[in-house]
Formats: C-alpha cells, sequence, structure tokens
C-alpha cells in the first residue's frame, strides 16, 4: 500500500471516527449522569440526520444552517424522551436494569415512527462540499471528510470548553459525580439531567447530519453506528468523556483498516469483537489504563 | 428561626424519624447528639429536603418548608454540609466551591464570598487547582464548610464535621465554626462526638430511636447523669445499669 492510499485510509477512519465520537460522547454524558446506558443515542442521531435532510430539501438551506437544525432537532428530541419516559420511570422508582431495556425499546420505536412518517426508501443528501480534491502530496482528499472532521472536533473542543469552563457545564460536572450532595448546593437534578441529554442529542444530531452527508439518510441508520458508538465509548472506558473521544476516534481508524488489511465483508464485525476483547481484557479501556500508568 | 413540629419520616414504610420537634433561634448554636442511626442525618435530610417528612412540619421563619426541593430549600438560605464531606472529587478546590454558589448570579458577590472562604482557609487557597480527592481529610472537611459557605447561608447544618478528622484538625474544623456563627450564621450541629459538640453549643437535643428524648442548654446537658453515662464516656458499668432500669 502506497503512502498516499494510507494518507486517504487514515482521513476516512478519523472522519466516520469523529462521527463515532460524537455519539459515544452523548452516551458517556447520560452514563456519567444517569447511570443509563442509552442505547437509543443511535437513533436520536437518525432522528437528526433525517429531518436535517428534510429541513434541507425543504428550506434549501445551506450547510452549516441544516447542521444546526440536525443539532437542534436531535437535541430536543433526547430531552423530550428523557422527561417524558426515562424520568417517569426514575420517579416510579424502576431498577436501572428496566430503564436500560426501555432504551432499547425506545430505538425501536424510534426507528418505526420514522419509517412511518419518512418512508423506508433511503434518501441521499444533496452534494454539500465542492467536488474538487485537495491534494496533499500524491494523496487526493474528499473535502467532505477534511470538513466532517473539522467540524466533528470543533464541536468536540466546544464541549470540552462547556464542561470546564462555564458555570452550568462545572454543575453539571458536580451532578454526574455526586447526585444528592450537587442538590444541597441548590442544583436541579432534573433540570441539570435534561440539559445533560439535550447536549448528547445536539451531539448525536451533529453526527447524524455528518454521517448522512456521506452516505444517506434512513430510518435504520442509527442501529449499527449507536453499537459502535457504544463500541467506542467502552474502548476509551466508560464513563470518561476524553475516553470517549479518543475511543470513537481508534475505532473508526481500526475499522477502516480493519476492512481493507481483512476484508470488508468483516467491517461490522471487527468492532463486536473489539468489544469482546475489551470487556475480556480490559474492562477499564483507555482511561483505566491511563489512570493506571499514572 | 428553624422550628421541627413532630416531624416524622419513614423510609419505605419503616420509621426512621417517630416524632421529632425542635427549635433553633437566630444565632444559636444547637446540637443534636446521639448514637448511630439513631435518626440525626434523616432529620438533617428532611430540612434539606433530601428526604420527604411523612408527617409533621417544618418551618423557617414561619415558612412551611417540608415540601420544598432540595434546590429551593438551598435558595432560602438553608446550607447542609453532609455526612463524609461529600466534596466533589474530580473537580479542582475552585471549582468546588463554585458549584457552592451555584445559586449566586452576582458574580462580584461569588468573588467575595470566595475571598473569604480563602481568609478563614488559606490552605483552600493553596490548593485551589487540586482535585477534590486529592486533599486530606481535614481539608476536604474545610472544602465542604467553604463550599457550603459559598451559598451565603442564614442557617449552616453540620453532619459528623469531626468524623475520622485527627484530634488537632477537629479544633480547626470547629474554630472555624465559631469563627462563622461570630458572623452571624445560625448553626445545627450533629454530633456523636458529644464532648466537643456540647462544649460549642448553647442548647443541645438528645435524640434516642427517632425521638427527642431530652433537651436543655449545652452546659446543663454536659452536667446531666444520663447524658454523662450515654454520650460522655460514663463508662460500660453505667451503660449496664440503664439497660436494667429500662
Amino acid at each position: 500500500m502506497g503512502a498516499a492510499q494510507l494518507v486517504e485510509l487514515a482521513v476516512g477512519g478519523l472522519a466516520i471516527g469523529c462521527i463515532y465520537s460524537l455519539i459515544a460522547l452523548g452516551m458517556t454524558m447520560i452514563i456519567r449522569a444517569t447511570g443509563i446506558v442509552h442505547f437509543a443515542q443511535g437513533e436520536v442521531m437518525m432522528v437528526g440526520s433525517v429531518l436535517g435532510l428534510s429541513a434541507l430539501l425543504l428550506l434549501h438551506l445551506p450547510f452549516l444552517a441544516v447542521l444546526l437544525v440536525g443539532m437542534a432537532i436531535a437535541g430536543i428530541a433526547a430531552v423530550a424522551i428523557e422527561l417524558g419516559i426515562y424520568r417517569t420511570l426514575r420517579m416510579r422508582g424502576t431498577p436501572l436494569a428496566n430503564i436500560i431495556i426501555a432504551t432499547i425499546g425506545v430505538s425501536i420505536l424510534l426507528q418505526n415512527v420514522v419509517q412511518l412518517a419518512w418512508g423506508s426508501e433511503p434518501k441521499s443528501y444533496p452534494k454539500l462540499f465542492a467536488t474538487d480534491h485537495y491534494t496533499f502530496g500524491a494523496a487526493k482528499l474528499s473535502p467532505q471528510l477534511i470538513w466532517i472532521i473539522v467540524l466533528g472536533v470543533v464541536v468536540m473542543l466546544a464541549l470540552q470548553a462547556f464542561l470546564r469552563w462555564t458555570r452550568t457545564g462545572i454543575a453539571m460536572q458536580a451532578a454526574a459525580q455526586d447526585p444528592e450532595a450537587a442538590q444541597l448546593m441548590g442544583i436541579n437534578l432534573t433540570r441539570s439531567t435534561a440539559i445533560t441529554f439535550l447536549i448528547g442529542g445536539v451531539l448525536a444530531g451533529a453526527a447524524g447530519v455528518l454521517l448522512g452527508s456521506m452516505f444517506f439518510a434512513s430510518f435504520s441508520m442509527g442501529f449499527l453506528p449507536g453499537i459502535k458508538a457504544f463500541v467506542a465509548a467502552t474502548l476509551g472506558g466508560l464513563g470518561s468523556i476524553g475516553g470517549a473521544m479518543v475511543g470513537g476516534i481508534l475505532f473508526g481508524l481500526l475499522e477502516t483498516f480493519g476492512a481493507v488489511w481483512i476484508s470488508t465483508a468483516y467491517k461490522d464485525a471487527i468492532g463486536m469483537v473489539l468489544l469482546i476483547v475489551i470487556l475480556l481484557v480490559f474492562p477499564q479501556g483507555l482511561a483505566g489504563l491511563v489512570r493506571r500508568g499514572r | 428561626m428553624l422550628e421541627l413540629k413532630h416531624l416524622q419520616v419513614a423510609y419505605r414504610g419503616v420509621l426512621a424519624l417517630h416524632d421529632v420537634s425542635l427549635i433553633v433561634h437566630r444565632g444559636e448554636i444547637v446540637t443534636l447528639i446521639g448514637t448511630n442511626g439513631t435518626g440525626k442525618t434523616t432529620t438533617l435530610k428532611a430540612i434539606s429536603g433530601l428526604v420527604r417528612a411523612t408527617q409533621g412540619k417544618i418551618l423557617l421563619e414561619g415558612e412551611r418548608i417540608e415540601a420544598l426541593g432540595p434546590d429551593q430549600i438551598v435558595a432560602r438560605g438553608i446550607a447542609h454540609v453532609p455526612e463524609g464531606r461529600r466534596v466533589f472529587p474530580q473537580l479542582s478546590v475552585h471549582e468546588n466551591l463554585t458549584v457552592g454558589a451555584h445559586l449566586v448570579k452576582d458574580s462580584k458577590e461569588i468573588r467575595r464570598v470566595l475571598d473569604e472562604v480563602f481568609a478563614m482557609f488559606p490552605r483552600l487557597a493553596e490548593r485551589r487547582r487540586q482535585l477534590g480527592e486529592t486533599l486530606s481529610g481535614g481539608e476536604q472537611q474545610m472544602l465542604a464548610l467553604g463550599r457550603a459557605m459559598m451559598s451565603k447561608p442564614r442557617l449552616l447544618m453540620l453532619d459528623e464535621p469531626s468524623l475520622g478528622l485527627a484530634p488537632m484538625v477537629v479544633e480547626e474544623v470547629a474554630k472555624a465554626v465559631l469563627a462563622l456563627r461570630k458572623t452571624g450564621v445560625t448553626v445545627l450541629l450533629v454530633e456523636q462526638n458529644a464532648t466537643l459538640a456540647l462544649a460549642m453549643c448553647d442548647r443541645g437535643y438528645v435524640l434516642e430511636h427517632g425521638r427527642v428524648t431530652l433537651s436543655d442548654t449545652g452546659t446543663a446537658l454536659q452536667r446531666n447523669p444520663r447524658v454523662i453515662s450515654s454520650y460522655l464516656g460514663g463508662g460500660v458499668a453505667d451503660d449496664r445499669v440503664e439497660v436494667r432500669t429500662a
């Protein structure tokens, strides 16, 4: 394999990896705040992607506006699910394991609702980017992939800045670390958890529009990326924000190179094998390794 | 300032508090003593809204607060330093203190109170960038106290502030509480270390099996034979006598 092809593959892997990271980040934040493994996160992404595309087709918005619309819609959907379903279950004292199973129910429900309302046919995003390749040495790089990486990284950095430097962000971290003590500081847990879902949904919506622009949008597009993002979050160390970012990108690269070096037929299986290996060998993930190293 | 009237709390149908009535006047230090599992912590949690009262009233300046959520109660000027400090482990000292001021909107005011906290606990200022989990037990207690001060409370509730601390550190924490009282803060102190609590307080209540069984001034309680035998290290022999008479 030539250097040029290697660079092209790496860029492709980074782009899809950024998308996994965005989904995994939302999952991670939700796990930290509530303990819920949110298996419907891929479907939240799908809702952002599908309705983002509708907005694009109906209103002829520029790409950046479509991205914002997808983020907003997915964010609102996530908050509605939290307030309408998960919060109600928590208030009734439903065990956590049952709520996690409910997230699978939500995942199926969202797929079916979108299939009914939006149709079963995948619809492709119109060309959003210049089609001329950027050349980098001998490598030809698609502007679309570069944009996905740039936007993905910008969104992730914005999240870090929010969590680290704003009062709401710090309060959310406090609520995730010790909910009871956070309440004694005057933090309203219902609100703080809703904001967590909002942000998780917004990140997933960004992933949805970016992923849609690579391939197409459809009711079933969220399922596999959702599972893969869960693998990525586990790879990074479930519950670690930095781990989710690195885990997603690493997973995207592994999957891309695995498909080329092993077989494209096993592309999806590679991820699942990876999940089993992680859980068997180092269940704490990358974050666990780093912590042990310290 | 604060009044509990026949407060009753049940966890999943099991009574933790049967009947607790007490009064805390403005500017006082009032202590609640009793052995493990008698409902001291539950009483504080009911006041701060973490657990719901099944019966009875909680009045703050004459207004009923027992149905309010914890955030609304903090907003009304009650700060609760929970048992075991409960510092946010992955936040820095400075961030912990900022979270304490969650409901204070004026950033100038926050900076002013922050300076007060750092003046009272210079050690926290030195460690302001360190994560909460890296502090010693005593430093964590100071941080928990400072964090509670950040909400500018009228009433400060402390749950076992001396637990697990070295005697010298206990003294430092006690001094801080007394200094806070001088600034006009009312204190409700829960302690297993009754010697310390009774020495610090104006008045005290003895809690046994979810009921208030005795209340008096701190000095009177220190001389009360029952309190001496049960809570001030009166010896095993006396305990046996009490069991027989009971």
